[in-house]
């Protein structure tokens, strides 16, 4: 049963994001999990990333069936990344078997980017965000990529993500169609901290395909806490913030050091997030996918103002 | 052809240190072409041996020699039957495929590559280097794909692209000294270029049930 899967296009969604632990101390997951369990009257699904930024973390799957039993709706992060079109197939049947409905297919970063932590690693790529989708809708229908039968059905709610910030737009729009034309139920954005790209985004789908789009998508934001996060995300592959962003962040975090005040930069990023929200839903879209980065209190905040 | 780069000359050194005659075969092949394998390059190379800090007090002869294909066996036994004979090492200025055929013949001599071998390229695609272009993986779909190769364009190979993380044209591992086209925008442009952008919106699936083997022994 998919929370998201029920209530999409029913009302204006949202999810959450959680990262699990760098290590096998569980303590301060289980302690973000606890807090977000009285938030699924408010939230559809947390995403559970997969080890991104190429950077080491415990597994997306092992963290996500712990959420599961946690009574957390996890959207389950999968980057064909990092396992072969057997090893896939093998987590897709581990993650149905623990009840995992939502799965979020994701090409992921590449090991040898900016971010990554061990850029020796040698990537996979069997699969592609594309193909992961049609391997889910065979096993939905009982089959496995091969063509074989399996001994049930799963029951996915398939996600896939877009990237209006990629440059140029085209190839990323005919991408985002065929990921629809594979059998895509639900798009994420990456995160955007400004609703121009969106906006740009729609435009030029609907100039080269003719559709809408919006009524399929939750628009990611991401609060910043920190000028030290924001540097971080402009390291990943995909992350653009506009100047007026990064200025009003740098404004912030003067005040803070003048003011001695906690807290400043974190309020700043949290009425930025809500400011955006009240833009993105004059867009038409279906809802937001919020990635705190640990900091529930920006959850709650935003999904306070919803 | 095949493309390769010259290692780290502390890479290459470090094999020679406790040794007493040193042969250096160029190859008048694909890495000549690159400059990285020919005659000249081997008297380059020679040179930079003998004046190397951790080699100019160990009195190692250094021989020069050339193979015109050292990926040809016999090619590589006229060159070298005679001229290996004494040698307690051999340093191969080819590509992988030069060095393995020495190994092969001389099986008592160790043989040591003095370049990185990257695969099948073109020249002058991008500001006259020579480009990677082909993986040589056996399941060509350079028609689909108006003839520019995702498997080895795509860093990440993907067979649906281009993922998200192309920005200004250019592929998410690219840095200020090094940019890397993103081959999927190229597979777009070329396919705009030929009217037959709707192919895009086809998945394309890999070959699930083909066995990916090489021709060949190994």
């Amino acid at each position: 049963m998919s929370l998201l899967r029920d209530n999409f296009g029913k009302k204006f969604i949202a999810t959450g994001e959680a990262s699990p632990p760098p290590g096998p101390d569980m303590t301060e997951f289980a302690h973000e999990v606890a807090e977000m369990k009285p938030m699924m009257d408010k939230i559809e699904g947390v995403n559970v990333v997969d080890i991104p930024g190429a950077r080491v973390l415990m597994s997306s799957l092992g963290a996500s069936i712990y959420m599961m039993q946690q009574g957390v709706e996890p959207i389950f992060q999968m980057t064909v990344r990092d396992r072969n079109m057997l090893a896939l197939q093998a987590d897709l049947i581990s993650a149905a078997t623990f009840g995992i409905e939502n799965v979020l297919s994701l090409a992921g970063d590449h090991p040898a980017c900016d971010a990554a932590d061990h850029k020796g690693a040698k990537p996979v790529y069997d699969l592609d965000s594309t193909t992961l989708i049609t391997t889910m809708k065979m096993m939905n229908d009982g089959k496995m990529l091969n063509g074989s039968d399996m001994n049930g059905k799963t029951n996915f709610f398939m996600g896939a993500a877009i990237g209006p910030t990629s440059s140029p737009l085209d190839g990323e729009v005919y991408k985002t169609k065929r990921k629809l034309n594979a059998g895509a139920d639900f798009f994420q954005t990456q995160g955007i901290f400004d609703v121009e790209p969106m906006q740009n985004f729609l435009n030029l789908y609907d100039k080269l395909i003719g559709e809408d789009i919006a009524s399929k998508t939750l628009v990611g934001i991401v609060p910043i806490r920190s000028y030290g996060m924001m540097m971080y995300l402009l390291s990943m592959p995909g992350v653009v913030i506009k100047d007026a962003v990064v200025n009003s962040v740098k404004k912030a975090q003067d005040e803070q050091k003048k003011t001695g005040k906690k807290g400043i930069i974190e309020d700043a990023g949290i009425d930025l997030c809500i400011n955006l929200v009240d833009d993105i839903k004059g867009l038409g879209m279906k809802g937001v996918h919020i990635m705190p980065v640990g900091n529930v209190r920006a959850l709650k905040a935003i999904v306070g103002s919803l | 052809m095949i493309t390769a780069q010259r290692k780290p000359m502390e890479d290459i050194v470090k094999n020679l240190l406790d040794k007493k005659k040193v042969l250096v075969v160029g190859c008048n092949g694909c890495t000549a072409f690159h400059r990285v394998g020919g005659e000249k390059q081997v008297g380059e190379f020679a040179k930079l041996l003998k004046i190397n800090t951790k080699l100019k007090d160990k009195d190692i002869e250094i021989i020069e020699s050339c193979v015109e294909e050292q990926c040809g066996k016999e090619l590589v036994e006229d060159a070298l039957n005679e001229v290996i004979k004494g040698c307690d090492a051999v340093v191969s200025l080819a590509c992988g495929a030069g060095v393995q055929q020495i190994a092969e013949i001389y099986d008592t001599i160790p043989v040591y590559p003095a370049n990185d071998t990257f695969l099948v390229g073109i020249e002058n695609r991008k500001e006259s280097i020579l480009s990677e272009v082909c993986k040589g993986c056996g399941d060509c779909i350079l028609d689909e794909t108006a003839g520019i190769c995702p498997k080895t364009r795509c860093m990440k190979g993907l067979l649906n692209g281009p993922c998200a993380g192309v920005h200004d044209g250019l592929c998410e591992l690219s840095t200020k000294n090094n940019k890397i086209p993103c081959g999927w925008m190229e597979i777009y442009d070329k396919m705009v270029r030929l009217g037959t952008v709707d192919k895009l919106l086809e998945v394309k699936m890999p070959n699930v049930n083909k066995r990916m083997v090489q021709l060949g022994d190994r």
